[in-house]
């Protein structure tokens, strides 16, 4: 997913010359919002069968668009492995980073990969790199972090975001992001504690999080932890601050996949490499779509963007779900 | 502009016949008695957030064992001057509307986690959170006289750095302004087996604002 990427000619030409019959490609100013979309099934979440360019349709704002790109698997991943270092995903950290150096192997050697950890504070462990031994080391290091502190994941997606941002790389931006999925309150006392540790702290909200996925076309694909024990072990602590979640939501990995088209995925501990290697199996199965908005609109305005089965596509609607961003915001 | 009126049972004749002529001297002008904080500067605002009839400060005790909690803040939150003070101190959305059928008393910091509903069947924490704020609601009372309110609903809220739990309670029957002392109690079953008591105590005939009983 990365919408409204303007495009030049060139790139359009590099990243789009199969399968396409309409992109007028010696257009230098055209814009073109290109979008990351999964087709599953309802039941088990396991990718559709390949599906053809008319067999999905785009509306923006509730207007069909004309589909002028349509890929799957062409453009490189650029990757930001997201690791939690709390408490409760302390205990499997080093079985995920295992999982995380294996995971390595199914991707293209173009991809890309940073590495990145949080808790309170957010680091930038090892900077985007085609280079595997690299991103192994910075793997190993993330690992071996440990942070006794409050989680703090509007902050981290956030930072994460910006970092994909900031490497400009052309390809689809994902964040997999390995955590257990237990966020803590980020009320004004954690806030003023943290910035007294570190005056350049800060705590963006979940609003800007997503903004900041939205403006950079960003699929979040979220390996979840399950641990009945931990769960049990923090029901009483969570259960007090989630009184407070509406009035100051701490950001919760599921619906930063739902928001962006990511999928969450689970796991009990056991099979990460197995969980590890769907992830990245299913981002590599996506679809990229792409088009030239029909409306005009102001800069700055969010757009909502809807995907569905073309009614003649051989996929029934309540079979099979599509997942894709909620839209985007115009540049 | 008025300024605050503002009193204590102890100044309370002295400033009476002030506050009587001025207030005859509003009402024939057809005034109307400032509603916005606008009137309250930020030093008054604090003194009634903070040490006035409307507010106590005190620490949940366990019978259990002699852990020490954190003070918690009770406010008298469906006051005028209260409200007046709050959206001095916090701004126009930091008041939250119940309407006028509630005696609402705010309780900041209150460790609501460490209640234990009694059957739970949580399976989550949300879950828990709604027995909890239940398991408040059940152990909450407001007594003046010999009237014992039960609470009719309990409702958290985040205002800046406090988490607050309202407790609305029934303002049928009313309280007699002239009531030498009501009660907000809370006594809240917790992990372990021991009972949480947060116990405090208003006085009505102090609690007056611009000649008014303010509750």
């Amino acid at each position: 997913m990365k919408p409204v990427a303007v495009l030049f000619i060139a790139l359009l030409a590099a990243s789009f010359a199969s399968g396409q019959e309409d992109v007028p490609l010696f257009q230098t100013t055209a814009e073109l919002a290109l979008f990351d979309v999964q087709v599953v099934n309802r039941t088990t979440r396991t990718p559709a069968p390949p599906l053809q360019q008319k067999d999905l349709r785009i509306y923006e704002d509730g207007v069909l668009q004309e589909i002028r790109t349509f890929s799957r698997d062409e453009l490189p991943l650029s990757v930001v492995l997201l690791f939690d270092l709390t408490d409760t995903s302390q205990p499997v950290l080093g079985r995920l980073a295992n999982s995380s150096i294996k995971m390595l192997a199914h991707l293209k050697p173009q991809d890309e990969v940073a590495v990145m950890a949080y808790a309170a504070f957010t680091r930038l462990v090892g900077d985007f790199t085609t280079d595997r031994e690299k991103t192994r080391k910075d793997i190993n290091k993330a690992a071996g972090m440990h942070e006794i502190s409050r989680a703090f994941f509007n902050e981290a997606v956030y930072q994460a975001a910006m970092q994909l941002r900031k490497n400009n790389n052309s390809g689809r931006r994902v964040m997999v992001w390995l955590t257990d999925n237990l966020s803590s309150l980020p009320d004004l006392t954690a806030q003023a504690y943290y910035r007294r540790l570190a005056p350049s702290w800060t705590a963006h909200t979940e609003d800007e999080a997503i903004r900041a996925l939205y403006e950079s076309g960003i699929t979040v694909a979220p390996l979840l932890l399950v641990d009945p024990a931990a769960l049990e072990r923090t029901m009483h602590r969570r259960a007090g601050e989630s009184l407070y979640f509406k009035f100051a939501p701490p950001g919760d990995a599921r619906k930063y996949a739902a928001w962006t088209g990511g999928q969450a995925l689970q796991y009990d501990g056991k099979d990460v490499d197995g969980r590890m290697a769907q992830i990245v199996d299913e981002l590599r199965s996506r679809y990229t779509i792409g088009y030239r908005p029909t409306q005009q609109k102001p800069a700055d305005m969010f757009c909502k963007v809807r995907v569905a089965l073309a009614p003649d596509a051989p996929l029934q609607p309540d079979e099979w779900l599509i997942l894709a961003p909620a839209g985007y915001y115009r540049k | 502009m008025f300024g605050l009126v503002f009193f204590t049972h102890q100044s309370r004749q002295c400033f009476a016949r002030v506050v009587g002529v001025t207030g005859a001297i509003i009402l024939s002008a057809g005034v109307i008695f400032p509603q916005s904080a606008s009137v309250m500067d930020d030093q008054e605002a604090a003194r009634i957030l903070n040490v006035s009839p409307w507010v106590r400060i005190v620490s949940p005790t366990r019978s259990s064992d002699p852990f020490q909690f954190h003070e918690t803040t009770v406010l008298w939150e469906s006051s005028v001057v209260v409200r007046q003070a709050l959206i001095k101190a916090y701004g126009p959305g930091s008041v939250q509307q119940y309407g006028e059928a509630y005696y609402v008393i705010s309780v900041s910091f209150f460790p609501v986690a460490s209640g234990a509903p009694p059957n739970s069947h949580a399976n989550s924490a949300e879950e828990l959170a709604e027995e909890l704020l239940e398991l408040c609601r059940a152990s909450a009372h407001l007594t003046s006289g010999k009237v014992k309110r039960p609470a009719l609903k309990v409702a958290p809220y985040l205002r800046g750095d406090q988490r607050i739990l309202f407790f609305l309670f029934p303002r049928d029957p009313r309280i007699d302004p002239g009531e030498k002392e009501v009660t907000f109690e809370i006594h809240l079953p917790t992990l372990g087996g021991g009972v949480l008591d947060l116990k405090a105590r208003f006085k009505p005939r102090e609690m007056v604002y611009l000649g008014q009983p303010d509750l």
